[in-house]
């Protein structure tokens, strides 16, 4: 009797669970709590939000885009579907990790660049990444000791058919697409896109499908956004939670009262010890540096991994990263064929969209150069984000492009067909010098070529007005 | 005794059914490997516009034409006589049009501008749709999709399956 107690239950629990997985994958009926985790309805969007981050959270791409059989859609990191896109991002690092990691069980097949129109047209999720990450450190920011395929000499994208959970690496170098498949490769990427999909998403065309020779590869807007709008934004530094002293005292042990200290009359507060110095704008610039750094004698063992594990443990160690921080770019120096220094770049979204500033002293949020494996100096400019109840309509990207090509066309005399337009992405443009700013919502159109006018356009979203162009 | 036997035939039999059904849905949510064309009115499309199946309900139209060229996009929906839903159609594909008639859903309008691109995304209906491309010289495009709904397929099978089950079984 027992036994037939047992077995109905157990025979009832098969029963759940065969319902619970078939009305998830199949039938798009999420039971939170199972299976997903549960959101938090009550996070503040308008707190500064810093999170301590590993090397391999900062790998984030500059665009997520899922490809859909020829449908295309930007994914950005937004609140509402953050944890989705984190959930596609961390597959795409663990799969990466198993390839890098190993050739055992991996069946490899390399493809030209061309082979990016069929990955694009067919079911794949494409993660740009912000710039060509060198292979053995993406290993490394990774976590993987030793790297397997060093044929590949750049990661610049990475592709993952959802589908068949074959990845594809893109070095853009090396002029190759690298496919790799496994029977070890698991993700829940295409349950992920499925979600996505369920939703209301925007349609997204690659323009380089209609004009190649205008537009790069990377050139992707999204058509029918007119009734959309984006809230204005208020903008505050982030010291005003954290006064001037504390910031400065978290740089010097926790001591400043030893410390010479002076405030210069644009209201800049400094405070140094002869080794190293910090200077705090009122308009929320934190600029740290040791002054001893790039005098010692050059050290033997310095890599580039060395360096960007020791820029991100100062800034996790020095008032942390804020909400969805990433690494925008490095730069390296060398000198006798070692590295000598380098300058490792992060940068932060709100919402999903970058924030840019036309005072390149502040376009770059935060900056560590590290020189002859110490610390040499770290900039920072880190702002308290709120939306304001202004909402700004968003006008079709493709009147912005016409609005930029008559300009250049009209003003500047410039023949459009000389034109190379290198990307074109929404942004929010921060302005005000003062402590409290503002940040509307902006088109941004990256202009190249041998014609004057190279650099980068900011447009107006609402109105097309130029705010700012390249002189 | 007998009444356990009863419930774990029971039992067993929804998980047949949740199997088939399940199964089912996998079959049609299949994949679609055919793009649309970039409908080029200044130097042309290169061959025939082949039929295409999708499985996105919305669909982007992009292309090219001269500077100040009013585009015009419009699509109709291919209504067939029989009532019956697409779980039960013919596989047969992008057969000559029967007994049944298209109709006009929606049309959208674009004009060029200096760059010379055109896009818009238009909603689609579960079925076959028709999408007419055409400029205000009289220069038109015609394509014709084939919409595979994968969402109303999975609803259908949800409500046939679970509409009567009451997932709070007491004893």
């Amino acid at each position: 009797m027992k036994l037939e107690k047992f077995k109905s239950a157990t025979l009832f629990c098969l029963v759940l669970i065969s319902i619970i997985l078939t009305t998830q994958i199949w039938l798009n009926i999420s039971i939170e709590g199972i299976f997903i985790m549960f959101k938090n309805k009550e996070e503040k969007t308008s707190e500064l939000l810093v999170f301590e981050s590993s090397n391999a959270d900062l790998i984030k791409p500059e665009k997520l885009i899922l490809n859909n059989n020829g449908e295309h859609t930007l994914l950005l990191n937004e609140t509402e579907i953050g944890l989705i896109y984190d959930r596609i991002l961390e597959d795409t690092k663990n799969m990466l990790s198993v390839i890098l990691e190993s050739k055992e069980g991996i069946e490899s097949e390399k493809h030209p660049m061309d082979y990016m129109e069929k990955l694009r047209a067919g079911r794949t999720v494409e993660l740009e990444f912000p710039y060509a990450y060198d292979y053995k450190l993406f290993a490394g920011l990774l976590g993987v000791t030793k790297a397997q395929w060093e044929e590949i000499k750049t990661i610049d994208t990475v592709l993952v058919g959802y589908e068949s959970n074959a990845i594809y690496i893109v070095d853009k170098t090396g002029g190759s697409i690298y496919e790799f498949r496994s029977k070890t490769l698991k993700s829940s990427i295409k349950v992920m896109v499925d979600m996505i999909n369920r939703g209301n998403i925007y349609s997204y065309i690659f323009l380089n499908e209609v004009e190649p020779e205008r537009y790069s590869p990377k050139v992707i807007i999204p058509i029918n956004i007119s009734s959309n709008t984006m809230a204005k934004l208020s903008s505050s530094p982030e010291m005003v939670e954290n006064n001037a002293e504390n910031i400065a005292a978290d740089f010097f042990d926790g001591d400043i009262s030893t410390k010479r200290s002076f405030v210069d009359p644009a209201g800049t507060v400094v405070y140094t010890d002869g080794e190293a110095g910090i200077r705090i704008s009122k308009a929320g610039v934190i600029e740290f540096v040791t002054y001893s750094a790039q005098f010692k004698d050059q050290k033997d063992k310095f890599d580039l991994l060395e360096a960007v594990n020791m820029a991100t443990s100062f800034v996790n160690n020095h008032l942390g990263f804020p909400k969805d921080s990433y690494i925008s770019s490095i730069e390296q120096i060398t000198k006798n064929n070692r590295l000598y220094s380098c300058i490792v770049r992060y940068d932060y979204r709100y919402e999903g969209v970058s924030i840019i500033n036309d005072e390149t002293d502040m376009d770059n949020p935060i900056e560590v150069e590290i020189a002859n494996g110490e610390i040499k100096r770290y900039k920072r400019i880190v702002k308290n984000i709120k939306k304001t109840s202004e909402e700004r309509s968003i006008k079709n990207p493709l009147e912005i492009v016409d609005i930029l090509l008559e300009r250049l066309n009209h003003d500047k005399k410039i023949d459009i067909n000389n034109i190379l337009i290198k990307d074109i992405y929404m942004s929010y443009f921060e302005y005000g010098l003062s402590s409290d700013t503002y940040m509307i919502p902006v088109w941004v159109i990256e202009v190249e070529g041998n014609l004057g006018a190279t650099g980068k356009y900011v447009l107006n979203a609402e109105s097309g007005v130029i705010l700012s162009e390249p002189y | 005794m007998c009444n356990s036997k009863y419930v774990k035939i029971i039992l067993t039999l929804i998980m047949v059914f949740v199997m088939v059904f399940s199964s089912l849905t996998g079959v049609y949510a299949r994949r679609a490997d055919d793009s649309i064309p970039v409908f080029d009115f200044v130097k042309g499309v290169e061959g025939e516009i082949q039929p295409i199946k999708y499985n996105n309900k919305d669909l982007s139209i992009k292309g090219k034409a001269l500077e100040g060229t009013n585009i015009s996009i419009s699509t109709y929906w291919y209504k067939p006589n029989n009532e019956k839903t697409i779980i039960y159609k013919n596989k047969s594909r992008f057969q000559k049009v029967g007994s049944g008639e298209w109709i006009f859903q929606q049309s959208e309008s674009s004009n060029v501008g200096i760059s010379g691109i055109f896009g818009v995304s238009v909603a689609i209906k579960p079925g076959r749709n028709k999408i007419v491309v055409e400029t205000d010289d009289g220069s038109s495009y015609e394509v014709e999709v084939e919409y595979v709904n994968n969402e109303e397929l999975n609803g259908m099978v949800n409500s046939v399956l679970f509409k009567d089950i009451d997932l709070e079984l007491k004893y």
